[in-house]
């Protein structure tokens, strides 16, 4: 195995079988897949696809039917490979009978984290996932957000290598969602390796270096984000500082046809709806108040 | 065993002690090593029917190694060895953990003895290999069992009992002394310690037992259906320690309570206290040294009789001057703690009395007590109308009449032909005060019993259940201590007698005992609590290992059904050995059908008798492999040694923690193999 591959799987396969043994579903099928060091690998698929199957096979919370998954280069079955990964669940698993602090303590005890750098890092989590101000409140009194916030804390507790992430915005906020992709961000950046599997393909887009696209338990497609999403067939010239005039539509209609290509239309490039919700927020924040009038209330003089 | 209604320790069987360890070893080697013997071979046919295709993780998990397999055919050659031996006869003696009596010993079951003879010791070497080699993985796992995580775990269940104000229920605790059971029923006043003590063990039993089955049966199951388990798992954690950190919390949890209510328990008999009859009779914490006991007449084969009595615990002897019937208990030799800085030793019985007739109103019955050592043996008489026994050496009897004598005719003052009765003169000695020099007819007692071994009393009048006592003096139990005499005898024999014409005299070998000291009932209060703490754990840890493979429910059910059925152990024991005097369950169908009584006996000749005979026959053998696994509650249970006042010994509750882990840790075993087999996300 490469020095640089931390998650390798071939022919991974996870069948699942009734009382009698018999074959109830195949949930993953055959799966080739690497993740390098210091990328952050997507997931993609349908429900029922199989991307938390492949990660519960990873983290060694199923065991494959054929095939094998290997982490840092051991077996999945290993228990020492979960030194070295932080692991945030769909839902937040949490005992919700603990607080944050407690929450955190308890997992950095099970990593066998000696006190002092426990309670140290602790502190500098529950600051990271803004609780700050809510650490001594019990979880069962946390929002959905909140409780991912903690559970990625608790993933992160002992400085992991590899960060698996299934859903890391669900239950989030768009101002959560965003501040969880720079975190991704900014995890890669620290030399760590992610794994996250997600249904919101924009998140995905936004920070994964690569991905993999499972459909009924089968892989469809896998590669670099910016090689899968581009459209070879068709090409995209971007302008500023024009009018969008009549002339100017026949001048470039003329020049496409000259080179052989059909001109499809014109128009002005859309932003995102979260970069214009977060621009939004932002404007907000810098100059509170009432910023949207209604049409009717806008125009008066339309009205009659 | 049968509660008694008027106190004294029934004592059906010895509690272990240390001196039973290594016979014990030995039966858990032959028991444990048989479930170990199964699982080992099961798990080795597993592991080689794994195709090589397979993934790696499902043959690192069903890993087999050299060591595992040499195991593994040492144990089967030492098991068909055994089979050999069994087969042909030979090396017989197989030690039984709950191995019954011999016949003429009292307690119903005693602790079994370490074998050299060849078939146990083959069935035992057979299971250390077996357990060594089912052992290896679970050993290599425990290793990598890291403090700090077990901490956590074990920490995470005490606080969710705690934040599930679990301690509410405990508070029912409180009730029996908010409502005290005197306000209900009319005790006898020496028996009001013993009521407050009884009624508080069985709100310990009930208030503790029941949190403790609830919450260990649930707490793996609820982990993972809520799926908790995932971020546990997921960590550096061995399946194993999730096992034994929950066990740890609820264990110290339930310790925490125990401490508690104990403490409550002792602080109400404190500061309430209790009436000067029960201080008398059970306030206390007597250190007894007790002997076994036989019967003896001039029958040899003598077994006592039996009154038809339904509690058939005592057995009894005629009472009559002309009776040779007595009761004899034995100490093979003299502990040196009855001889240190002291003048006598008590002893103390508590005796049964069957009235044959109605005796003399407001009187009891009256016993002789003779106490003998090696040097004073004793035959019985053969005179048909003789009821006294007499020296085997007649000489030395008749010099020992004679310096009795003497000794009375000098502390009289009398002249060697004056005609005295040294018996009464000596009945009536009492011992000294302590720090008081001895009464001259004391000191002259006990230069006799040291020189020549023989003490006796007559005429000790009893009544029916109360504790009574008489003082030994010391010089008897030094004479014991001296070379000479017949070596075949006892150092120390007690002869009880009873006087009284017309009734009959219930003894058990409990009933009489030599005092060599008290302790403090506090300590002895908390004593007792050690033995409930057993059984918290043993319950404790059922529940969690079943319900590692099982659903909560049936957990709980597996594990109140293996635990309850402890307190059934002797029923059980009857059941697995054939000795149920009703037979077994066809049998008793079969009756029930045929509206015979239940203990009728049937009829060899009929077919339909053959047929169930047959079907109890295989029941017991089902039983027979059962019994093993449940757990034998009665040793755990001393609170009959706190309500008649006395001590619980220390090696018996090292022995009580011995048998604890030696019963938990076959299941802490297979709880291992299942964790590491359980795909907690399917």
């Amino acid at each position: 195995m490469a020095q640089d591959v931390i998650v390798e799987t071939r022919n991974l396969t996870k069948t699942y079988r009734d009382f009698w043994g018999r074959k109830k579903k195949t949930a993953l099928n055959a799966l080739d897949l690497s993740i390098n060091k210091g990328e952050i690998f997507g997931l993609l698929g349908p429900n029922g696809s199989g991307k938390t199957t492949t990660i519960k096979l990873l983290l060694g919370l199923l065991f494959p039917t054929t095939g094998d998954a290997f982490v840092f280069g051991e077996s999945s079955a290993n228990v020492e490979k979960n030194e070295r990964i932080g692991y945030l669940p769909e839902e937040s698993y949490l005992y919700r009978f603990l607080n944050a602090e407690e929450t955190l303590d308890f997992y950095g005890r099970l990593f066998n984290i000696p006190s002092s750098v426990r309670r140290k890092r602790a502190a500098e989590l529950i600051e990271l996932v803004g609780l700050g101000n809510d650490k001594k409140r019990i979880l069962r009194e946390y929002s959905k957000g909140m409780r991912q916030r903690i559970g990625l804390a608790q993933a992160l507790i002992n400085d992991p290598d590899l960060i698996i992430l299934d859903e890391p915005t669900s239950g989030l906020d768009p101002l959560g969602t965003a501040w969880m992709k720079e975190l991704i961000l900014d995890l890669r950046n620290k030399g760590k390796t992610v794994l996250m599997c997600s249904h919101r393909l924009d998140d995905v887009q936004d920070v994964c270096d690569r991905i993999a696209i499972l459909f009924n338990g089968d892989l469809q497609e896998q590669g670099t984000v910016t090689k899968l999403v581009e459209d070879a067939q068709r090409m995209q010239i971007t302008a500023t500082g024009l009018a969008l005039t009549d002339a100017l539509k026949h001048d470039l209609d003329a020049v496409i046809k000259k080179h052989g290509g059909t001109l499809d239309g014109f128009g002005h490039p859309s932003t995102t709806l979260e970069k214009l919700f977060l621009r939004v927020v932002d404007e907000s924040r810098a100059r509170p108040g009432r910023r949207y009038l209604p049409p009717t209330e806008a125009t008066p003089a339309a009205k009659s | 065993m049968t509660p008694t209604l008027f106190g004294l320790l029934i004592l059906e069987r010895d509690p272990y002690v240390l001196a039973d360890a290594a016979g014990l070893v030995q039966a858990w080697f032959q028991d444990a090593g048989g479930f170990a013997a199964i699982g080992l071979f099961v798990y080795i046919l597993y592991a080689l029917t794994i195709p090589s295709e397979q993934a790696e993780s499902a043959k690192s998990r069903a890993s087999v190694t050299t060591f595992m397999l040499v195991m593994a055919v040492v144990s089967l050659l030492l098991y068909v060895g055994y089979v050999v031996l069994l087969a042909g006869g030979k090396g017989v003696d197989v030690t039984n953990f709950r191995q019954t009596s011999t016949d003429g010993s009292f307690v119903k079951a005693v602790a079994p003895k370490f074998s050299l003879n060849l078939q146990p010791m083959a069935l035992m070497l057979a299971g250390l290999a077996a357990v060594l080699g089912i052992g290896q993985p679970f050993a290599a796992n425990v290793l990598k069992m890291r403090g700090r995580r077990i901490w956590a775990l074990a920490k995470l269940g005490f606080k969710e009992a705690s934040r599930a104000k679990l301690y509410w229920v405990f508070l029912l605790f409180l009730l029996p002394f908010l409502f005290p059971a005197k306000w209900y029923f009319l005790f006898k006043a020496e028996n009001e310690l013993r009521s407050t003590v009884s009624i508080t063990a069985y709100a310990m039993n009930f208030v503790l037992l029941l949190p403790a089955v609830l919450l260990a049966a649930f707490s793996i199951p609820r982990d993972i259906r809520d799926q908790n388990i995932y971020t546990i798992v997921t960590k550096p954690v061995e399946r194993f320690e999730i096992v034994f950190g929950r066990f740890l919390g609820y264990a110290g949890l339930l310790s925490v309570v125990l401490l508690l209510m104990t403490t409550v328990g002792w602080l109400y008999i404190l500061t309430t206290g209790v009436s000067k009859e029960a201080e008398a009779d059970t306030y206390k914490a007597r250190v007894p040294v007790r002997g076994k006991m036989v019967f003896a007449s001039r029958k040899a084969d003598f077994q006592g009789t039996n009154v038809g009595r339904e509690f058939d615990y005592r057995k009894y002897i005629a009472g009559d001057p002309s009776s040779p019937q007595r009761a004899v208990w034995s100490y093979p030799r003299v502990p040196n703690a009855l001889i240190r800085d002291r003048d006598y030793v008590p002893c103390e019985f508590t005796f049964d009395i069957f009235r044959m007739t109605k005796g003399v109103e407001n009187r009891g019955v009256d016993l002789t007590v003779r106490v003998t050592t090696r040097q004073a043996g004793q035959v019985p008489p053969v005179d048909q109308k003789d009821g006294t026994w007499r020296w085997a050496d007649e000489a030395r009897g008749q010099l020992y009449a004679k310096d009795a004598k003497d000794a009375v005719r000098k502390l009289r003052g009398l002249g060697p032909n004056d005609d005295v009765n040294a018996e009464a003169v000596f009945r009536y000695a009492e011992p000294p005060p302590p720090g008081q020099p001895p009464s001259k007819e004391w000191a002259a007692l006990n230069e006799l019993t040291e020189k020549y071994g023989f003490f006796e009393i007559a005429g000790k009048e009893i009544f029916d259940y109360h504790p009574e006592s008489i003082n030994i003096p010391v010089g008897l139990f030094k004479n014991a201590q001296q070379p000479g005499g017949d070596a075949s005898l006892p150092a120390i024999s007690i002869a009880i007698k009873c006087q009284t014409g017309g009734q009959m005299l219930g003894v058990a070998e409990g009933d009489l005992y030599l005092l060599e000291g008290q302790r403090l009932f506090a300590e002895n209060y908390f004593k007792t609590s050690f033995g409930l703490w057993c059984r918290l754990c043993i319950l404790v840890g059922i529940a969690i290992v079943l319900s590692t493979y099982l659903a909560g429910v049936i957990a709980l059910l597996g594990a109140a059904v293996t635990f309850f059925c402890g307190y059934f152990g002797d029923h059980i024991a009857d059941m697995a050995t054939g000795n149920s005097s009703a037979g077994g369950p066809f049998r008793a169908v079969n009756s029930l059908l045929k509206a015979e009584q239940p203990t009728a006996q049937a009829d060899p000749a009929n077919s339909l008798a053959k047929l169930t005979d047959g079907g109890d026959l295989f029941f017991s053998w089902m039983v027979r492999r059962f019994i093993n696994v449940v757990p034998d509650l009665d040793s755990y249970s001393w609170t009959g040694y706190l309500s008649e006042g006395f001590s619980v010994p220390l090696e018996c509750l090292a022995m009580n923690l011995l048998t604890t882990v030696g019963y938990l840790l076959p299941w802490f075993v297979l709880s291992f193999y299942l964790m590491r087999s359980r795909e907690v996300a399917a």
